[in-house]
């Protein structure tokens, strides 16, 4: 990439900060299953470590996203949202005692 | 102190209307006389208290439905459901009798739980109660 | 393939915006306030992503600006309200 340097090392920076929130906000989420029991909470820890991961990654490659395998990383990090949602209804259904 | 007294309709008023005991002073001081209008200054004096406060508990009062704005901008006491007026009714005879236990009441309302609420927001098919 | 997994972040990120800003409104739990904001943030950062690699590959600049601090910095917006909203109301 042909970026001014301090472009890529705002942006190296950037990922830093927001994969240092991701890990922060897998530590609460976890905490509230610990606290609650709700398997939401456990899937949306590890959502959000996922995320952090990606953007971890995101600081090192210097080639272009797309190209890489990076997007499956965010991929993995949405499904598991994604399950966690259907899976909180599923369950509301099945058994209305969470 | 005993809470088991209070009738469930007081409880349910508590719940989800009222807030603090500037709100059930100034809408007992409306209750206990019905006919009369009452301008937010009027309630000010009566109660000694501002004037600005006083308009805010007035159309917080009108919006939960227990009084009636009137066209020369004041408002009267006038509860639009029976099940409400009785309930103020409730509020009255037990804000008399056991004061404190209608005030602990008011101010210890449990706080909504964030966490469970979050969870809970992710429900597509909404039935309170259970889980 | 890349493009589909951008647009199904984004409407993922969307629907969880609304169900926890929805949530919001009915409760008044500031919790859902900041996380739905945190999800509004993180669909604009899909959003600028798929803008960046799929519509607009050969440029680097987008409104002004790069497109690498736009999206890290829907990235830091989205995840600092998350963590504020954590650390002050979730009891």
């Amino acid at each position: 990439m042909n970026l001014p340097h301090w472009v890529e090392n705002l942006n190296v920076f950037a990922l830093g900060v927001v994969a240092m929130g991701c890990f922060v906000a897998g530590l609460f989420f976890l905490r509230f299953w610990r606290r609650t029991g709700d398997r939401l909470f456990l899937i949306f820890g590890v959502a959000f470590w996922v995320l952090g991961a990606n953007w971890l990654a995101l600081a090192f490659i210097d080639a272009d996203e797309v190209r890489t395998w990076l997007y499956a990383v965010r991929l993995v990090a949405f499904v598991l949202i994604l399950w966690g949602i259907v899976d909180k209804n599923r369950a509301a259904r099945a058994a209305p005692r969470d | 102190m005993s809470q088991d007294e209070i009738p469930d309709n007081l409880r349910t008023l508590i719940n989800e209307q009222l807030d603090s005991v500037v709100q059930v002073e100034v809408l007992l001081l409306l209750h206990a006389q019905p006919a009369r209008e009452f301008s937010a200054a009027a309630v000010a004096r009566e109660l000694r208290i501002e004037a600005a406060g006083a308009e805010a508990q007035l159309q917080h009062l009108r919006a939960g439905g227990m009084l009636e704005s009137t066209p020369a901008g004041g408002y009267r006491y006038a509860a639009r459901a029976p099940a409400l007026a009785a309930a103020v009714g409730e509020l009255a005879r037990a804000y008399a009798d056991r004061r404190v236990t209608v005030i602990s009441l008011i101010y210890s309302k449990p706080r909504t739980d964030q966490v469970r609420t979050f969870a809970d927001a992710f429900r597509l098919r909404k039935d309170k109660g259970n889980g | 393939m890349a493009e589909t997994v951008y647009v199904l972040c984004s409407l993922t990120s969307l629907a969880c915006a609304v169900m926890l800003l929805r949530g919001y409104a009915r409760s008044k739990a500031r919790l859902l306030l900041w996380s739905g904001l945190c999800f509004v943030c993180l669909m604009a950062n899909n959003v600028l992503l798929f803008l960046d690699k799929v519509v607009y590959p050969e440029q680097d600049l987008f409104l002004g600006g790069y497109f690498v601090l736009w999206r890290s910095g829907t990235a830091v917006l989205g995840i600092g309200l998350l963590v504020y909203g954590l650390v002050w109301d979730s009891e």
